[in-house]
């Protein structure tokens, strides 16, 4: 899209050299031009961009409405992922210390730990399958939000962030007690569906800390667990992503 | 011409923004913070291995070990196999998630079991994330077969380090005193067992009371307390050779000995007239350095892990209270324990975090932590007599001696440090002074 203007003006710029009377017509014509260009984007902009406001207004408790989520989709049916996984490692030169087994003595053990097994890549797969599905929907038939006041719209966010929050929460199990407490926060990029279901999670804590690593796959196992998220459908919108998504477990630490 | 350009003009510049308005504006992300979860444990779906051929009988029962080893941790919740509707057919095929959702697992591990032709055991296992659909975790190991329930112990090390980010502390040993007969005539033995309790051995034969077991940072040796020839006094006993040795040739009673993190020296209490004081044993030179002076009670000696500090127990301020002072012997009235009642065998974490102790108060004995500064104190066992704490190697779990009211038979039980899943081990017959190895290397 935004290579078209300058490959069609290209193509329309007359061949004679311009006589005294286009820049009179012209002139009007690009004013009009660009200030509807500025007047389209400032509207859209002004709604788009509103600064979510980070006290929530109302919050909405849906504990007992998510667990009846979560039974409701326990099972959907789902064709199962048969791949062949890479073969296993071959199994390396016996080295083995043999035992002497006597009466009272406890045997001492040499066991080999082998290289890690390869990892089958499923997720990345299921992903994109799901990603085809999840075009957005068509262009709405009514005015477009860009009237509502920014308080409205922030307000609609955090009402919207607390029903995410509340349908997570009873998925949540962080394994909390890390020697560094802030090591097991982690944040994500989150898309979500028109249905609620996953779209994609990015994943946007970076870190080879172990601590980290099992958080994060806590998060995403609550996640995935507690999808699809009843999010008011009109406003899909709003909800598709929510960035960042930050999982903070020190309130936790001694419950 | 003039027609055409302005046509064009207009599609190409209102065009893109008619598209924006009529399609509606992408709204900016939100963003949401979770501080508040449901501490539950994590389900896990551990089916039986599968038997390659040949398994010698291990496939399943090396399963059943790590059902009982994660269950028994708190973390997880080991699912009944009775409960699943899929069956596993080869753990190199990606496992139909949806089947193991329907059963609320969250986690699955997926085994395969195999004598190998020059008669070793081959044990490998994926730990697989239902709801993500993807692999956490693939190994392989190879041993003995006799071995193989260290190798499960292995096999559960992995999985919990993978979903904890910490190390396990399944492979391990405990040695304790074995508890056996009348309370007047009490026989107590030297023995060590699995963290779970299995292949309990006796070290001792019970004709002398033994106390206070500790292992070196190896897990070969063991120094303890004996009352062999009527004197109490400190000893070595060396699980590769079977032999023991008595610690120094000191003229009085020598107790609770503990090894230093390098395993190269022994602190131990040393009395004399009636005046306990610690002292560290160079284990290569056996020369010994005198750590505390004072006229009061000094024991109970227990190493930082990184070897610089020593923490003790000591009533020179009027009660039994927790100190600690430098490995050279300086800086010695550093009290740290302000709680009610006496406090004594401190214990400090492999970790390096906390220090584990006993509390003496409105007659009972209690299991309790503390910051290593003495902040942060919290009881985590409320039995009649709870005492001398242990630290599983990862500082994630005690085990202690439990006592009920009018001598009955001790028992082994372990907390994790939160204070959370208490829970019995299982020993042959009564059981106390446990202490745990590290993981065995």
């Amino acid at each position: 899209m935004p290579s078209a203007p300058s490959l069609t003006i290209s193509s329309a710029r007359p061949r004679r050299p311009t006589t005294a009377r286009q820049p009179i017509i012209g002139l009007p014509v690009s004013l009009v031009l660009h200030g509807l260009a500025v007047a389209s984007i400032f509207l859209v902009f002004n709604s788009s961009f509103a600064p979510p406001e980070e006290n929530h207004a109302v919050p909405v408790e849906l504990v007992t409405l998510a667990q009846e989520t979560n039974v409701a989709v326990a099972a959907p049916e789902e064709e199962p992922v048969k791949r062949d996984l890479p073969p296993l490692e071959p199994p390396p030169l016996p080295e083995i210390r043999a035992e002497p087994a006597p009466d009272v003595k406890p045997p001492k053990i040499e066991i080999e730990k082998e290289k890690p097994l390869t990892r089958p890549d499923t997720r990345q797969d299921i992903t994109s399958l799901l990603n085809q599905l999840t075009r957005p929907p068509g262009p709405a038939k009514t005015a477009p939000v860009a009237s509502e006041s920014a308080g409205l719209a922030s307000a609609m966010n955090a009402s919207l962030a607390d029903m995410l929050r509340s349908q997570i929460r009873p998925c949540w199990s962080p394994i909390a007690g890390a020697p560094n407490p802030a090591d097991q926060i982690v944040s994500f990029d989150l898309h979500l569906n028109p249905d609620g279901t996953v779209a994609s999670i990015e994943t946007l804590t970076v870190s080879s800390n172990p601590y980290t690593a099992a958080a994060v796959s806590a998060a995403e196992r609550a996640i995935y667990q507690c999808a699809p998220y009843r999010l008011p459908a009109s406003s899909y919108n709003q909800w598709r992503q929510f960035r960042p998504l930050r999982f903070d477990p020190r309130q936790m630490v001694q419950q | 011409m003039k027609k055409l350009f302005l046509t064009l003009a207009f599609f190409a510049v209102l065009a893109p923004l008619a598209a924006i308005l009529l399609t509606g504006p992408t709204a900016a992300a939100i963003a949401v913070d979770v501080t508040q979860g449901n501490n539950q444990p994590l389900p896990i779906a551990i089916p039986d291995f599968l038997p390659a051929g040949n398994d010698g009988g291990n496939a399943a029962r090396i399963a059943e070990v790590v059902r009982a080893d994660l269950g028994r941790s708190g973390i997880f919740r080991s699912l009944d196999p009775k409960a699943f509707v899929d069956h596993i057919t080869d753990i190199n095929l990606a496992p139909n998630f949806a089947n193991w959702r329907v059963i609320n697992a969250q986690g699955l591990v997926t085994g395969e079991v195999a004598l190998m032709p020059d008669g070793r055991l081959r044990v490998a296992f994926r730990l697989w994330d239902v709801y993500g659909q993807s692999q956490m975790d693939g190994q392989q190991f190879f041993t003995q077969p006799q071995n193989w329930r260290r190798v499960a112990h292995m096999v559960s090390d992995a999985i919990y380090e993978k979903v904890t980010g910490e190390k396990g502390y399944f492979d391990t040993r405990i040695v304790f005193i074995s508890e056996t007969g009348a309370a007047q005539n009490r026989v107590k033995r030297l023995a060590v067992m699995d963290e779970d309790g299995a292949n309990p051995i006796f070290l001792t034969n019970g004709s002398y009371m033994v106390l206070t077991p500790r292992f070196n940072p190896t897990a070969q040796m063991i120094a303890y307390m004996s009352y062999i020839g009527g004197k109490p006094r400190v000893y070595l006993f060396d699980l590769e050779t079977g032999k023991q040795e008595r610690l120094g040739d000191f003229p009085n009673m020598t107790f609770s000995p503990r090894f230093s993190p390098d395993g190269n020296s022994v602190a131990l209490t040393l009395e004399n007239n009636g005046n306990s004081d610690i002292y560290v044993m160079d284990l290569r030179s056996r020369q010994t350095r005198r750590l505390t002076t004072d006229p009061a009670i000094d024991t109970a000696p227990s190493w930082s892990p990184d070897g610089k500090q020593i923490v003790f127990e000591s009533d020179r301020g009027g009660s039994q209270q927790i100190y600690v002072m430098n490995v050279d012997g300086s800086g010695q009235q550093r009290r740290i324990s302000f709680g009610p009642g006496r406090n004594g065998t401190p214990v400090w974490s492999p970790r390096g975090d906390k220090i584990a102790f006993t509390k003496q108060n409105a007659g009972t004995f209690a299991i309790g932590v503390m910051n290593a500064d003495g902040s942060g104190e919290r009881i985590l066992s409320n039995g009649y007599e709870d005492e001398g704490p242990t630290w599983a190697p990862n500082g994630r779990v005690l085990m202690f001696t439990r006592q009920g009211r009018g001598g009955s038979p001790a028992q082994i039980w372990e907390v994790d440090v939160f204070g959370h899943n208490a829970l019995r081990v299982a020993t042959p017959g009564s059981a106390s002074d446990p202490a745990w190895s590290p993981l065995i290397q």
